[in-house]
């Protein structure tokens, strides 16, 4: 893995206090060898009564897809819920399956939501086969609320993190507009997997195949990244989302061949009064490898530094735009979560100021980047919405379209909001 | 190593009271000293600057305006200047200010300096690259203001909204709270975000309560 730093000023002004972003990129290498760790793939599907229909049909299309896709010495276990709990495979060799389609095709919804029996079903069979030779991953798919079991939503993201320390990444996927995104948000996120949104039943074979493309390239998981300050009067905080584990490590999580992701902090540094190349710290990254054989996690240490000059030669200094245009582009994105926590209250006129306030902040930086203003606009959209169609405009199904967008972006999966936009666009 | 002097020392040696010396170090126009309290220990720099505290002032310049200043130079910068003082020809106006605060721009550009009071007038004759916006400018700060902003006005925007609306219904009541356990029957509660932005300064907080009980 490559680690690179770089800052939005790479020079600060000579003992003057300075707030400077700095974002670490992480980058995965191509690798085309086709070597990989086996998976170990706990598939969890919900089939309450809200699955009927067309829902269950294309996901039950999208599963079996999914299995298709994996490699005879993948891993794969198959559980469905209601109130009670059906294995439909126990974890056996994918195409080993005797019957698979067959059983697959059976499933018919029924009853409640026993999401957390559910869960831990799959987690079980997961563990079952689970050691630092696999890729170990429970993918949990839901269209509504937990009504049966565990159902605090701080509980359930809990369970998702033991897993994760145990080694067994959660992915979440929300069918439809009844189900809970910030559960199942959080879920994935201490969880270490990702997060979907099936929008429309004919988006689920499409999503099921894009989180077998990320499992079958992966290059690096459980990718943490800590940052340990020389100057003590340092205060930073992440402009992403990532969760944050008890000694102020950042969980990325996973990274496939030639992926590259980022963090960006906002640090204060305090006036420093030494000329020249001054040592912030060091940033620690840790990652394991997904393709070769090791149980060790790796870690990489890298310095930062960053140069003090004087007020006459910082006058000269031009920030990197990259920087600064992802930061704005973070910063809209927080703005938008904070507007549905405003819009939960339906302070509509609140969430549509904030949102407009966030735009015009952006704008007065003068970004020439085009995604930069294509978010500016779209934040401007979105406050006209809420001042104008206010109960109209936010509805269960729109405010997963926000959290979406939102958190996608905080979380830097860039690929899967692309993605997202694009199957939306495609829809409308 | 260099030298190092206490509170008392640094009095004998600049004439200036240890109270004055602390009103200055909370102004910002001296750096924190290293230790605290009984063991506090002060600088060169921190004669040199209290040095030319005392000159500047002789020409009646604002606090906010020799903090500039100060700021600008360097410790050699410093030595120089304070070597020639007391009875050299320095007269330490808004115009010798201003030089230093723009480094001695020798095309005489200058930079608009901030603040509500400070102490001097700088005409800005050309924009630099950088403006003074861009450099105090943090987006964790803005976003900030922006949600305090929400909250000071919102009672204004409620009234519009629908006659069942809770009106009270505090904005961040969906938001993380970290649980810190200080004592038995005492812990200190802070909101997820602001935790994670102010772990060093909350864990100071959190020695500092737990020598109270």
């Amino acid at each position: 893995m490559e680690i690179r730093t770089r800052f939005d000023y790479g020079k600060i002004p000579y003992g003057k206090d300075f707030t400077v972003r700095m974002m670490i990129e992480m980058e995965e290498q191509a690798r085309d060898t086709g070597v990989r760790k086996p998976l170990n793939i706990g598939l969890v599907l919900d089939r309450s009564g809200s699955m009927g229909g067309m829902k269950l049909h294309n996901v039950k299309e999208a599963a079996k897809h999914f299995i298709g896709q994996l490699a005879d010495e993948d891993i794969v276990s198959l559980t469905v819920f209601d109130d009670e709990i059906l294995t439909i495979a126990g974890p056996t060799p994918a195409g080993r399956i005797p019957f698979l389609n067959e059983k697959i095709d059976s499933i018919e919804h029924r009853g409640r939501t026993f999401l957390s029996g559910g869960y831990e079903q799959g987690c079980a069979y997961v563990a079952e086969r689970m050691g630092s030779h696999y890729i170990s991953r429970v993918i949990l798919l839901t269209d509504g609320l937990a009504n049966v079991g565990v159902q605090n939503p701080g509980a359930l993201a809990e369970m998702a993190s033991f897993m994760r320390i145990r080694g067994i990444t959660t992915t979440t996927i929300g069918v439809g507009s009844d189900y809970d995104e910030m559960l199942l948000g959080n879920m994935s996120e201490k969880g270490g997997g990702n997060a979907y949104f099936i929008e429309k039943p004919t988006d689920a074979v499409e999503v099921f195949a894009e989180e077998v493309g990320y499992l079958t390239s992966l290059s690096a998981t459980e990718c943490t990244v800590k940052l340990e300050p020389a100057k003590h009067q340092l205060a930073y905080d992440q402009l992403n989302s990532y969760a944050v584990l008890d000694d102020g490590t950042w969980l990325v999580g996973d990274l496939y061949s030639g992926q590259k992701r980022s963090l960006l902090l906002e640090m204060k540094l305090p006036a420093i009064k030494t000329s020249g190349s001054v040592e912030l710290g060091r940033i620690i990254v840790t990652y394991r490898d997904a393709v070769e054989h090791e149980t060790t996690p790796k870690t990489i240490h890298h310095p930062i530094e960053i140069e003090v000059v004087t007020k006459a030669a910082f006058k000269s200094v031009k920030p990197d735009t990259t920087v600064l245009s992802e930061s704005s582009i973070l910063m809209m994105a927080k703005a938008k979560a904070e507007a549905i926590t405003l819009g939960d209250h339906r302070r509509f006129d609140e969430a549509a100021a904030l949102l407009e306030r966030v735009a015009a902040t952006v704008e007065k930086l003068g970004l020439a980047d085009s995604r930069v203003r294509m978010f500016v606009e779209e934040l401007r959209n979105l406050a006209l919405r809420f001042r104008t169609q206010r109960d109209e405009y936010y509805t269960a199904h729109n405010r997963k379209r926000m959290y979406h967008d939102s958190n996608m972006i905080r979380m830097n999966r860039v690929e899967s909001y692309e993605s997202m936009i694009t199957r939306r666009n495609r829809s409308t | 190593m260099s030298r190092t002097y206490t509170i008392s020392e640094l009095e004998s040696l600049t004439g200036i009271r240890r109270r004055t010396i602390h009103f200055y170090t909370q102004q910002g126009l001296l750096p924190t000293p290293t230790g605290a309290g009984g063991s506090a220990r002060y600088g060169e720099e921190h004669i040199l600057r209290l040095k030319l505290i005392r000159e500047m002032q002789t020409s009646h310049l604002k606090l906010s305006g020799i903090r500039e200043a100060l700021d600008a130079m360097s410790i050699e910068e410093m030595r120089g200047i304070a070597g020639k003082t007391g009875g050299s020809n320095i007269t330490w106006d808004s115009r010798s200010i201003e030089r230093w605060v723009s480094h001695t721009s020798p095309d005489k550009d200058t930079v608009l300096v901030q603040g509500s009071d400070p102490g001097y007038v700088v005409e800005r004759i050309e924009a630099p690259e950088t403006t003074e916006e861009q450099e105090s400018f943090s987006f964790l700060d803005a976003l900030d203001r922006a949600r305090s902003r929400e909250r000071i006005h919102g009672t204004d925007t409620l009234k519009n909204q629908h006659p069942g609306h809770r009106r009270d219904l505090p904005l961040g009541d969906t938001a993380q709270w970290e649980r810190i356990h200080l004592r038995d029957g005492i812990e200190l509660h802070v909101r997820s975000d602001r935790y994670h932005r102010n772990q060093r300064a909350i864990g100071r907080l959190v020695e500092f309560c737990k020598k109270l009980f």
